[in-house]
C-alpha cells in the first residue's frame, strides 16, 4: 500500500508537470506570435526602404540620363553650330559686317580724303577692295568663333558639359544622401530582434514537481520496503 | 513545445532567405544597368559620334584662323621683297633666288609650327571629350552606388578644362633678307667719295649733288 504522502507527492508532481507544460506552451505561442509579428515588421520595413531607396535611385538616374542625352553627339554639334553662330555675330564688329555685305555707306566711310570724289573706276576699284578686305576679316573671325565655340566661351561644349555634369552631379548627390539616410534608418529598423518570452517561474513550478516527486518517490520505496518486509 | 515553434521559426528562416534572394536579384538588375548604362556611354561617345569629322572641324577651323595670318605675312614679305629686288635691280640673280629660298623656308617651318598647334589643340579637344565620358561613367557609378556620390559631386566642379589654343594675331614671322644693300648705299657714297675729292681739288671749293 502506497502512504498518502507519496499519492500526494506523485499528484502533485503530475499537476505541476501539466501546470510546467501548459506554461511552455503559452510561452511558445507568445513566442511564435512575436516572432510572426518581428517577421512582419521586417518585412514591411524592408519593402518600405526597397520602394524607397528604388524611387530616389530614379530620380538620380532621372538627372543622370537627363545630363546624358543632353551630351549627346547631335545635341553637342547642334549646342556648337549655336555657339559658333552666336559668337560670329557677337564678335565681328557691325562695321565689318555691314561692309562684307556690300553697304555702300559703310565702305564709303574707309575712303580716303579726296578718293568720294575721285575717278569712279579707281573709286570703285578701292571699294571693291575694302569691300573683299572686310569679307576676309569676317571669315577669319567666323573661323575665330568656331574655335572658340568648342572651348571656354560662354557657352562653349567645354562650358557647356561641365555645366549639365555639375547640374546632374548634385541631383545625383542629393539623391544618393538621401538613400544613406534611408539605409541608415533602415540598418536600425533591422537591428530590432524580435521579443524574447521568458517563462517566469517556470523553475520554481518545475522544483515543486521535482520535490512532489521525490517525496513520492521516497514513500513508495518505504511502502515497498515493507511489503517486502512482509514476505520475508 | 518544440513542434509549435518550428514554423515560426521556419518563417524567419523564410524571410531571411528571401531577403538574400531579394538582394541578389537587386544586385544582378544593378549589374545589367551598369553594363546597359555604360554601354550607352560607350555608344554616345565612341568613334561614330565624336569622330575624326568631329575633330576634323575643329583642327580646321584652328587651321582657318591661324594660316591666313601666315599667308598675309608671306604675301606682303614676298611682295616687299619683289620691290626690294626689283629696286636692287637684282630680281634676275643668284640673290633672289636665295632670297625666294629663305622665305618660302621659313613659310613652311612656320606653317608647320601652327600645323603642330592645331594638332596639339585638337588632341585637348579630345581629352576633353574623353573627361566628359569619364564623368559620365563617375555619374553612372555614382547613381548604382550612393558611397560615391559625393566624391564624384565634388569633383564634377573641376570638371572638363579644353585648353584654348593660342588666339593672339600671329607675330611677325618672316625676317626678310637685306636685300640691295650695297646698291643703296653706293649713291651716297659715291657722293660723298666725289665731295671729299672736290674739296681737295686746286681748283676750289665746290659740291657734287647727286642727280635725282
Amino acid at each position: 500500500m502506497c502512504d498518502p504522502i507519496s499519492i500526494i507527492g506523485l499528484a502533485f508532481s503530475i499537476g505541476s508537470a501539466v501546470a510546467n507544460y501548459q506554461a511552455q506552451e503559452d510561452m511558445a505561442n507568445q513566442q511564435n506570435a512575436a516572432n510572426d509579428a518581428w517577421v512582419a515588421y521586417q518585412r514591411r520595413k524592408s519593402q518600405e526602404y526597397q520602394a524607397q531607396d528604388e524611387a530616389r535611385r530614379k530620380d538620380a538616374e532621372a538627372g543622370r540620363e537627363g545630363a546624358l542625352s543632353e551630351l549627346s553627339a547631335d545635341k553637342q554639334k547642334q549646342a556648337q553650330a549655336n555657339e559658333q553662330s552666336r559668337l560670329t555675330t557677337a564678335l565681328t564688329p557691325d562695321d565689318i559686317a555691314a561692309m562684307a555685305k556690300g553697304d555702300r555707306l559703310a565702305v564709303d566711310k574707309e575712303l580716303l580724303a579726296g578718293q568720294q570724289n575721285g575717278d569712279q573706276g579707281i573709286k570703285g576699284n578701292i571699294e571693291a577692295q575694302i569691300q573683299a578686305a572686310a569679307q576676309e576679316s569676317r571669315k577669319r573671325i567666323a573661323a575665330l568663333a568656331a574655335v572658340q565655340s568648342y572651348g571656354g566661351s560662354q557657352y562653349g561644349l567645354t562650358n557647356r558639359a561641365n555645366t549639365i555634369f555639375n547640374a546632374a552631379g548634385q541631383d545625383i548627390r542629393m539623391a544618393s544622401d538621401m538613400r544613406q539616410g534611408d539605409l541608415a534608418a533602415y540598418n536600425v529598423a533591422k537591428a530590432v530582434e524580435p521579443i524574447k518570452i521568458v517563462q517566469h517561474g517556470g523553475q520554481s513550478l518545475g522544483g515543486i514537481a521535482a520535490g512532489g516527486a521525490k517525496a513520492a518517490g521516497g514513500g513508495l520505496g518505504n511502502a515497498m520496503a515493507s511489503s517486502m518486509g512482509a514476505f520475508g | 513545445m518544440g513542434g509549435k515553434s518550428g514554423p515560426s521559426n521556419n518563417q524567419m528562416v523564410q524571410f531571411e532567405m528571401q531577403q538574400a534572394q531579394e538582394a541578389k536579384d537587386k544586385e544582378n538588375l544593378r549589374q545589367a544597368r551598369l553594363a546597359q548604362g555604360k554601354g550607352a556611354i560607350d555608344t554616345i561617345f565612341g568613334n561614330a559620334n565624336f569622330g575624326d569629322d568631329f575633330y576634323n572641324k575643329y583642327t580646321n577651323a584652328n587651321l582657318d584662323y591661324s594660316l591666313p595670318q601666315l599667308d598675309d605675312q608671306y604675301s606682303k614679305s614676298k611682295t616687299g621683297m619683289n620691290y626690294d629686288l626689283a629696286r636692287a635691280g637684282t630680281l634676275r640673280s643668284t640673290m633672289a633666288g636665295f632670297a625666294q629660298g629663305d622665305l618660302l623656308k621659313q613659310k613652311g617651318i612656320n606653317e608647320a609650327a601652327i600645323r603642330a598647334k592645331a594638332d596639339t589643340d585638337t588632341a585637348a579637344l579630345r581629352q576633353s571629350i574623353a573627361s566628359q565620358q569619364n564623368q559620365a561613367y563617375n555619374q553612372l557609378y555614382a547613381t548604382e552606388d550612393p558611397t560615391v556620390a559625393a566624391n564624384t559631386a565634388a569633383t564634377s566642379v573641376a570638371g572638363a578644362q579644353l585648353s584654348q589654343p593660342n588666339l593672339q594675331p600671329l607675330n611677325a614671322v618672316f625676317t626678310p633678307v637685306a636685300i640691295g644693300l650695297g646698291t643703296a648705299l653706293s649713291a651716297p657714297y659715291g657722293q660723298y667719295s666725289a665731295n671729299q675729292l672736290v674739296s681737295k681739288s686746286p681748283l676750289g671749293n665746290g659740291n657734287i649733288q647727286q642727280s635725282a
